[in-house]
């Protein structure tokens, strides 16, 4: 009796074990990828940044197809008036495809567009991101000298700067960002080298101090806010060379007026490149150029996202020749990329590393630690 | 241990026939039933499950009324402000070696959640390639291809190669479909700047509505899933009806044994209550038994039916993309709440049959030890003779209603109720007859003694009854309509020669090229647009010839062709007239891109080309509303219909081909064929399943009646002589049953010739009378009687009589 | 037809001019021709058919009073029955045939009065065989032992030799004498066996619906 009510409960439990198995489904991993990845091994045909030239404005501010990667990228701090700490990130990246589409057809392309809009509220410290795509074709996205683009998501230039316009959804951003110092051409006059090789370079312009003030919708709440932004722009073609991991940048508002920005490029084992590099903004607008030899970036403590993942959120910084010795430390931890792309961009606070004094805010990115 | 539950438990072990036949009754019964059910979920469901793919579940879809909308549409939308994730999409249907796929068109970068699993970077490789298609492992082995080597299919005509980039793990959303980039696609296809539909996610209604031009409309995946369900009713329903009565059918079976196994242990019974076992504990010992019977054999059916739909699917397949033009899933897509609907409802219906035999078990006294006492039928003749009447009126009342197809599928239900009830008394009476005849004979004992059995075998017959009459009448309907289809297409034909081309469409400067040829006399064509409700739109250039093929219904030919030409008016189908409730002088209306159009009736013609109806326009009157010059075929007549064109055709700047008459009259039967491969499948399986109804019950009957034939035995009848007793016995069952039949095929032939075709498919097939089926059918029942009588004779024959004539 | 039994305070009367009383393990046979109504007499003092008038009282109780499933079970509880035909069930082995009477009234499983009934009626050997392996003999001694094995007031016999030969009968009616004798039941034998008859202390002639003494 045991036996074959053994064997009855045995049959039973295969049936409905192979009939549970005929009602699964499946659904579809979107797979993330790696920054680094694209931004290395162009093919050939792409030009290459190998030496300086002169920009010119506004031409450079508009796309430039013969390069495999470019990108327009916004990140600011703002404040409203009741005091409510908020950050933005809104990027326009373009890609180049490897071959232009040939068919005979208006969606036929040659370029791939990534749009990432972000906001981070450091009063109920959430994050919030929002990631749009599009094809270089029928004007869903683009960048010309007055105008970048990604369906609705616009940045149009004014007499003083930018005007940026985008809905995320959960949250919403119309932004004026005033130009009030000149444009920092990085490295050599725009050329920024980043690898030994010929072509790990790129040019690399920034606005660093935009004068920001307009409205955030948040909660269904339109919110008044100013403060201070940044844009970088950078384009190149296979500017980062294999040996590199990823990079951690700093864009920091200090309140003396200055503007800095480093960036510490990481090879494998995560030590610091030679080809880092940075400038500081000086008051007045001037600016200068700061080698690896200027200045260090070190890691002081680590958050563990979700997934496990080790991201180093607090750093020190220390640029002896200006006088500077500065701690950064975030708003609050997640304000994690989750996308198909993963990084770490976010608002971050800025003080003196000796007395703990606040010196200014600004924005922080590290890529390269989740592959 | 429990003595009751052991008491039961080697019971059944010492019957395994019995307890394998129920099993096999009940899974058969339930195996149908889900097979069929999983189908229905493939008819409805995966039509839509592209757009659940692109855009998430339940996603809204814009569409222009006349099925094709501009790009430009798009990017007006998804540029405004505020603008949701948008998807446009391309789709044509492709054939590869006889399978019917879906090209299935997208701007992979329109979401930013990545359709299918796809998103941004990772689209690069369906970009980059120009003929670059993805698609799921299933659909790749289905078409036993590589991965690694080109796909060659037949698009528009003609013949693309096209290359896999990427193979995706399976999903039903996209089984038979290959996914391609939009830009590629418009260029394969040669569609540039066209779009089939956007897909959008189901928020974005509210936003949708405010910014949405007038001329589009959003449709819900409800409305989708509506009119998917509308489109495939016909042949759902069809489906349904088959299966319900195939589980039918299984609960004979299992009527039959579990009552078998009730009288075989009645004394036992009688025994057991005298010693003070309760009622109450009997019932749940037996009530017990036939859950565990049912709930097992229910599960096995699951099995078995998940098994059964991949193969029913492969007979659907074909004939809903030929006929309805539509792509389905690949697989069944079987879900839990659908297991346990069908499980629950076998069980429930399960016990419910066996309730009268378990009231029956309640009744037997204590003490009661005889066991070969016939439990007297529940009912009497009169009474169930009064069911039935009621029956049949009620059924009858229902099919006369003159609209409804759910209402005539309950009528015919009823009917067939009433006949089952019906057949058992009529079979005893034939086989009454029988006996009269040949009193003597073995035969006439032989059946005499059936006829003592009356109540054990009157589900055996019934069922028999029934299956062998159903599918003999369905036989008949399917014989019937393709004779009335292949007349149809004859008297349609009037051309000597049709003319097609690869590139699918002909243009004008081939119409002229064509008209010039010296051997033609006059030429017909036709274009034809899918209208977005289902219905078609026709516009047919009709010389006299062409005109007089038609078969009309209703209007006056000779008046309406003058204005049929003049643009007054248009044509309608018997089905467009029946949905609509449309008759001569009554309008029409259709959304051209100019607007509506709304035109009387001028005549309604017979038609079974199209279940949602045709509208017919003259050719001129299409070409300036629609603003589209091309043709999909020319019909031509000339001055030697034997003449060979194949040189002229050579001259032709596209490939041509030339089909005749005969070709096109074929190409239709063939079609119609594999439509009710189906139907055919079904039916055997009804049959099959009978067959085992009939096996169990026979079986019962042997055992049952062992003292009887120990006691033949005993007087001298040889072993050879109760083999040929035995099957007399059968013989006789499946012969009374098969005669019985023949009264229930008419009806089921006449039933949905004349009702139930109307209302499924709006079209009416003039009555015949096929007898092949019959012809067919007598002899098989016959064979399938004395062959079911094998095994219980076997059985019968093989024991010893003494011990059981000994143990009394 | 007014027929009046009571077996409270082990007495066992019958209206409609005849008082019987039964002592403790007292033993009765009703005698009578076929077709007299002997079974149907039992099954009425079983509570397995209902008398058309009158009323039948066992330990006290009017079974009259009773319904289902109360009936049962006092016949469960109270009563061992004994047929012609032996009537085990073919499914279930000796011993389960034995020891139903105790699953069914929830009693424990006696070992030791199993042990003492098989030995006394010579079954011991056949507690693991089906009944469908064993002779008359056998069968009527292994239901024997089921009316015993739960130790009821009242023992229905309704002809137990019938089915047997006059040797095996002897044999066997010597075991269920025994048998009886330990059991301290009262003891209600229909028979027309008037060998089987001599076992009870007095027999009673079932005639033209009424009972009288047997001569």
């Amino acid at each position: 009796m045991r036996l074959d009510l053994a064997i009855l409960v045995l049959v039973v439990t295969a049936l409905v074990a192979w009939l549970g198995w005929q009602t699964r489904t499946t659904e579809p991993g979107v797979e993330a990828i790696g920054l680094a990845q694209v931004l290395g091994d162009a093919p050939a045909h792409f030009r290459r940044v190998t030496e300086p030239v002169a920009l010119e404005f506004p031409r450079d501010h508009g796309a430039h197809p013969d390069y495999r990667s470019e990108w327009w990228y916004f990140t600011g701090n703002f404040e409203t008036a009741d005091g409510q700490r908020l950050g933005f990130q809104f990027t326009l990246f373009r890609f180049a495809l490897n071959e232009a589409q040939t068919a005979q057809s208006d969606w036929a392309t040659d370029t791939l567009w990534m749009a990432h809009l972000a906001l981070s509220d450091g009063r109920s410290r959430r994050f919030f991101q929002a990631e749009r795509f599009a094809r270089g074709a029928l004007e869903l996205a683009g960048a010309t000298e007055s105008r970048w683009w990604l369906r609705d998501w616009v940045v149009n230039a004014t007499p003083s700067g930018w005007h940026l316009v985008a809905d995320g959804g959960d949250f919403a951003l119309e932004l004026n960002l005033d130009q009030v110092r000149p444009l920092v051409l990085q490295g050599d006059s725009g050329y920024s080298r980043k690898g030994p090789e010929p072509g790990n370079a790129s040019r690399y312009y920034s606005a660093t101090r935009l004068e920001a003030s307009g409205r955030i919708r948040l909660d269904q709440q339109w919110l008044e806010v100013t403060g201070l932004a940044w844009l970088d722009r950078e384009w190149g073609s296979n500017q980062l060379s294999e040996t590199l991991a990823g990079w951690d940048w700093f864009a920091l508002h200090l309140d003396d007026g200055r503007d800095l920005m480093v960036y510490r490029l990481r090879d494998h084992d995560g030590n610091a490149s030679p080809w880092s590099a940075g400038a500081l903004v000086e008051r007045d607008g001037s600016s200068r150029t700061l080698q690896h030899t200027d200045f260090t970036a070190d890691a002081l403590t680590w958050w563990r996202d979700p997934d496990g993942q080790r991201w180093p959120l607090s750093w020190r910084i220390r640029v002896p020749d200006a006088g500077l010795d500065l701690t950064t430390r975030p708003l609050f931890e997640d304000q994690l990329w989750t996308r198909s792309v993963r990084y770490w961009e976010g608002m971050i606070d800025v003080i003196d590393s000796a007395s703990g004094q606040p010196l200014g805010r600004g924005y922080t990115e590290l890529s390269g630690y989740a592959e | 241990m429990n003595p009751l539950l052991q008491f039961s438990r080697r019971f059944l072990y010492r019957h395994p026939g019995q307890l394998l036949l129920a099993l096999v009754g009940i899974a058969a019964g339930v195996a149908v039933v889900t097979g069929v059910a999983l189908l229905r979920d493939v008819l409805i469901q995966s039509l839509d499950l592209a757009s659940d793919a692109i855009a998430g579940r339940d996603s809204l879809r814009i569409e222009h009324p006349a099925g094709r909308l501009a790009e430009s549409v798009y990017v007006d939308l998804a540029t405004r402000a505020g603008s949701p994730d948008l998807v446009p999409v391309l789709r044509a249907r492709v054939r590869h070696q006889g399978e019917s796929l879906e090209i299935l068109a997208l701007d992979p970068l329109a979401t930013s959640t990545g359709p299918m699993g796809l998103s941004g970077p990772a689209t690069a490789p369906l970009l980059g390639s120009a003929r670059g298609v993805m698609l799921s492992q299933a659909t790749l082995d289905r078409l036993q291809a590589s991965a690694d080597e080109p796909l060659v299919v037949r698009v528009a005509g003609r013949s693309a190669t096209l290359d896999i980039v990427a193979v995706l793990p399976n999903r039903p959303e996209i089984d038979q479909r290959l996914i391609m980039d939009l830009a590629n696609a418009q260029d394969l296809l040669n569609r540039r700047g066209e779009l089939s539909w956007i897909d959008a996610p189901i928020g974005a209604s509210a936003w949708l509505s405010q910014h949405l031009p007038d001329d589009l409309r959003l449709t819900s995946a409800d409305q989708r899933r509506d009119s998917a369900a509308r489109l495939t009713a016909g042949m759902r329903t069809n489906l349904a009806a088959m299966s319900l009565l195939a589980f039918a059918v299984g609960l004979f079976v299992v009527h039959a044994v579990l009552a078998f196994l009730l009288v075989q242990r009645r004394g036992q019974i009688g025994m057991l209550r005298a010693i003070g076992v309760t009622p109450g504990q009997l019932r749940t010992v037996l009530a017990a038994e036939a859950f565990v019977l049912t709930g097992f054999g229910a599960l096995l059916g699951l099995v078995l039916g998940t098994v059964l739909a991949d193969g029913l699917l492969d007979l659907v397949r074909a004939p809903v993309a030929e006929v309805y033009g539509l792509v389905t899933a690949g697989t069944v897509r079987p879900t839990l709440p659908l297991y346990l609907a069908v499980w629950s409802l076998a069980v429930a219906l399960g016990l419910a049959s066996v309730a009268g035999v378990l009231r029956s078990a309640m009744r037997i006294a204590p003490g009661e030890l005889s066991r070969d006492t016939d439990s007297p039928a529940a009912l009497s003749d009169r009474t169930l003779a009064l069911i039935a009447l009621v029956l049949a009126l009620v059924g009858s009342m229902s099919l006369a209603i003159e609209r409804g197809l759910e209402l005539a599928l309950a009528g015919l239900l009823m009917w067939l109720t009433a006949v089952a009830l019906l057949v058992p008394a009529a079979g005893m009476a034939l086989l009454a007859g029988w006996q009269r005849l040949r009193p003597a004979s073995l035969s006439g004992r032989a059946v005499g003694m059936l006829r003592q059995a009356r109540t054990r075998l009157a589900p055996a017959l019934a069922a028999l009854s029934l299956a062998l009459g159903l599918s003999v009448g369905m036989a008949m309907m399917v014989l019937g309509f393709r004779a009335a289809v292949d007349d149809w297409v004859e008297r349609l034909l009037r051309a000597d020669a049709y003319l097609t081309v690869s590139a699918g469409q002909i243009d004008d400067d081939l119409l002229a090229e064509v008209e010039a040829w010296p051997e033609v006399v006059s030429i017909s064509s036709a274009r034809q647009r899918e209208l977005p409700d289902g219905k078609r739109l026709v516009g047919f250039d009709l010389p006299a010839p062409a005109w007089a093929g038609f078969d009309w219904l209703a209007g006056d030919s000779a008046t309406a062709r003058p204005d049929f030409l003049a643009g007054r008016g248009a044509l309608i189908s018997e089905p467009m007239a029946r949905h609509g409730q449309l008759a001569v002088g009554d309008s029409v209306s259709f959304m051209t891109p100019g607007g509506e159009q709304r035109l009387p009736v001028l005549a309604v013609y017979r038609d079974y080309g199209s279940d949602r109806g045709v509208i017919a326009i003259d050719g001129s009157f299409y070409r300036q509303w629609f603003d589209d010059r091309r043709r999909d075929s020319l019909g031509l007549y000339l001055t030697d219909p034997e003449a060979s064109l194949e040189q002229r055709l050579a001259t032709l700047p596209v490939e041509a081909a030339l089909t005749t008459r005969g070709q096109v009259r074929a190409q239709t039967l063939a079609i119609f064929d594999r439509t009710f491969r189906i139907s055919w499948a079904l039916a055997l399986l009804v049959g099959l399943i009978a067959l085992v109804a009939l096996v169990s019950a026979l079986l019962a009957l042997g055992l049952e009646r062992g003292r009887d034939y120990a006691t033949l035995r005993a007087l001298g009848l040889t072993r050879s002589g109760l083999l040929a007793w035995v099957i007399t016995q059968t013989t006789a069952l499946a012969a009374a049953a098969a005669v019985l039949a023949i009264p229930i095929s008419f009806g089921i032939h006449a039933t949905l010739s004349l009702i139930i075709q109307p209302r499924a498919f709006g079209w009416t097939v003039p009555l015949s009378l096929p007898l092949t089926p019959w012809l067919l059918m007598l002899p098989l029942a016959l064979l399938a009687g004395a062959l079911a009588g094998l095994y219980p004779a076997w059985s019968i024959t093989r024991r010893n009589p003494a011990p059981l004539l000994r143990s009394r | 037809m007014g027929r009046h039994f009571s077996v409270g305070a082990e007495t066992i009367s019958i209206l409609d001019g005849l008082d019987l009383s039964l002592e403790r393990a007292e033993r009765v046979a009703i005698m009578g021709a076929s077709g007299c109504g002997k079974t149907t007499l039992l099954h009425l003092i079983a509570g397995m058919d209902q008398p058309s008038q009158g009323s039948i009282h066992l330990a006290g109780t009017d079974l009259g009073q009773l319904a289902e499933p109360a009936l049962t079970r006092m016949r469960a509880r109270r009563i061992g029955l004994i047929f012609q035909d032996f009537n085990l069930i073919d499914s279930l082995t000796v011993a389960e045939n034995i020891t139903l009477p105790l699953w069914l009234n929830r009693l424990p499983q006696p070992t030791e009065f199993l042990n003492e009934l098989s030995d006394t009626l010579a079954i011991q050997p056949l507690l693991d065989r089906m009944p469908t392996t064993l002779s008359g003999g056998e069968k009527q001694r292994v239901a024997i032992a089921r009316a015993l094995i739960h130790r009821p007031c009242l023992i229905l016999a309704d002809e137990p030799t019938g089915s047997l030969d006059e040797a095996t009968a002897t044999r066997v009616m010597d075991l269920f004498d025994q048998a009886i004798k330990r059991s301290e039941a009262t003891l209600l034998m229909v028979t027309h066996n008037r060998e089987a008859a001599g076992l009870c202390e007095r027999r009673l002639m079932l005639r033209n619906g009424s009972l009288q003494p047997a001569e």
